[in-house]
């Protein structure tokens, strides 16, 4: 390669601007997390299940079901919260869930986690945005 | 011969045409997760990973913005973007095999692309891949300048793309691993003042789009993944007593063709399925994927007889003359005209005949060894080497455009004096590779014919 003026110039530049995620990243403490996910900060929920997973507890559940919040009640059928709720829990906790197009919507991400044999149709696409709150 | 322009235009017509025609489309297996991780982060604001694996986050991203643009239409409109990216995907094809063979090969590279079905059809699936070679292929030719023309610039955008590839497909940092070990090699008797800045230039370049994701999942899984983690998913696939062949499986059980039909591969590399292990348990992702390496490498360890023969049905089920197009066919996905009637047939003959042509063509042209730079064998021997861990048709995908070069290649110099016998010796094995799967492949065709109800 043809030698540059100021080679050190673009390494320098890209090292900083690397770095910058790392740096504005942190793990909070387990009852921020909760508060967070109970202010609809749903994103806590997977930090929780890896850093916490002793904190994703069936009250925490019952909490987020009665939530003002439908995507919060709705979260209640992510597979976040597996292995640490088991399914049958999970599944009894979303059968509670008002109204029933929440119920529905939960039912959704429950019968169709990742892992299930039957996945995700395009008519459930459909069908699940079109219920969704506007 | 038209030109290289021309072609492109008719390969993203042709495209265009197929995802209307197979429009409304229903979706199968990685297809549903694609679009349940899309919906769900557009839904609850954050990327869930698969449970036995983390794909990277680049694909699920573009249905989550889909989503929120498109609404429920999110999942055409990713597809429609294929399409229109699929013009980087042919120009990058073309100006390979200008770069890497000569002038003359670049339209008949750019014809080859634009009518290769099975390629075509891809842009129609919900996949990542067509996306990741309209970003690899450009990111390999501007490697390629930069490093020509000592072009500074040039190398930070293909670092960049190199990147971005791996926010894609996991293949991408294997790529982006190889180019830069190449560019180390390159660079070896430049001047150490030069070369160090140059090298960690790209590297950086590289890392920068990875960054933010990295930093993401150290605080997600306390490791900071890169791109995915679906190694231990694809050790349990590979390197296993079972042999799941995903091109047909899917098929057979939708069918419910009772008995079931014998769709295994030779009997030769038929294995003790006794000694299958399960898929692990484990809390966390990070767990699940380390008990999976551990399980295949102990069955690995305890069985190479078995390990050796699995290689050559995964081979098999890499080169078998199928596509995941066709699959879809079988399946009944395409709602469209492409669905049924003489236009799926036609589909379905053209695609097989243009992927045995690609195959035996293609591994005969390799032989000919007409495109003779590194980064030319580099990608093409790292993705030859898939079945060493997985095989289904799919994985053929990304090697296209390097065979469809090497077909281009071979064509322009027909007449050069040569010694055949490396070719022919390439073309046969091609070939037995096709047999060792002719009973699946032959089942999964006659079936999207329609002749076996």
């Amino acid at each position: 390669m043809r030698p540059m003026s100021h080679p050190w110039r673009w390494p320098t530049a890209l090292v900083i601007l690397c770095s910058l995620p790392f740096v504005l990243s942190g793990v909070d403490d387990a009852d921020s997390l909760v508060l967070r996910l109970k202010d609809g900060g749903c994103e806590a929920l997977p930090v929780l299940a890896v850093h916490h997973p002793d904190r994703l507890t069936l009250d925490l559940m019952k909490s987020l079901a009665q939530h003002e919040d439908p995507r919060l009640r709705e979260i209640v059928g992510h597979q976040a919260w597996n292995p640490h709720v088991n399914l049958r829990t999970q599944l009894s906790v979303a059968a509670t869930l008002e109204p029933a197009s929440v119920r529905k919507r939960a039912m959704i991400w429950i019968a169709r986690r990742t892992t299930s044999k039957e996945t995700l149709t395009a008519v459930e696409i459909h069908s699940y945005w079109r219920s969704m709150d506007p | 011969m038209p030109s290289v322009r021309a072609w492109i235009i008719f390969g993203v017509a042709l495209r265009a045409a197929l995802l209307l025609l197979s429009a409304p489309l229903e979706l199968q297996s990685d297809e549903a997760q694609y679009a349940w991780l899309g919906l769900s982060w557009e839904r609850f604001g954050f990327l869930s990973d698969s449970q036995r694996f983390l794909w990277p986050p680049a694909y699920p991203f573009l249905h989550k913005l889909a989503f929120q643009l498109f609404h429920e239409d999110g999942v055409m409109a990713v597809r429609a973007l294929q399409v229109s990216c699929s013009i980087a995907t042919g120009w990058a094809t073309a100006a390979l095999a200008q770069r890497f063979v000569g002038e003359r090969a670049a339209p008949i590279a750019a014809a080859l692309w634009a009518l290769h079905l099975p390629l075509a059809g891809y842009s129609a699936l919900g996949w990542p891949d067509a996306l990741f070679l309209a970003l690899f292929l450009p990111a390999l030719l501007l490697l390629h300048d930069a490093v020509r023309d000592s072009d500074q610039r040039r190398l930070i955008l293909a670092g960049l793309l190199f990147g971005l590839t791996a926010l894609f497909k996991e293949l991408g940092l294997a790529m982006a691993l190889l180019a830069t070990t190449w560019l180390t090699v390159k660079l070896y008797r430049d001047p150490l003042r030069t070369s160090i800045p140059t090298l960690l230039t790209f590297a950086l370049a590289v890392a920068l789009p990875l960054a933010p994701w990295a930093a993401r999942n150290l605080q997600h899984y306390g490791s900071p993944i890169l791109s995915g983690k679906t190694l231990g998913e694809n050790v349990y696939q590979g390197w296993n007593a079972h042999d799941h062949n995903f091109d047909v499986l899917p098929v057979v059980r939708s069918s419910e063709v009772n008995p079931r039909p014998d769709t295994n591969s030779a009997a030769f590399t038929q294995v003790d399925a006794g000694e299958t292990w399960e898929r692990p348990g484990g809390a966390t992702l990070l767990e699940r994927n380390h008990a999976k390496l551990t399980g295949g490498l102990r069955w690995a360890r305890d069985n190479p007889g078995d390990l050796l023969r699995t290689r050559v049905s995964k081979a098999a089920h890499m080169f078998a003359p199928v596509s995941f197009p066709v699959r879809h066919l079988a399946l009944g996905h395409f709602g469209g005209h492409l669905g049924r009637g003489i236009a799926g047939r036609t589909f379905l003959v053209f695609a097989t005949v243009q992927s045995i042509l690609l195959i035996v063509f293609g591994a005969a042209s390799l032989m000919r060894r007409t495109p003779t730079h590194a980064l030319f064998w580099i990608p093409t021997v790292a993705l030859l080497c898939q079945p060493l861990l997985v095989g289904m048709s799919r994985l053929r995908v990304p090697l296209t455009p390097f065979l469809i070069i090497a077909i281009a290649g071979a064509l322009i110099n027909a007449r050069t004096f040569r010694s055949r016998l490396p070719e022919t010796i390439a073309g046969a094995t091609a070939c037995a590779l096709i047999l060792v799967d002719i009973r699946p492949t032959l089942w999964l065709l006659r079936y999207a014919w329609g002749l076996e109800i």
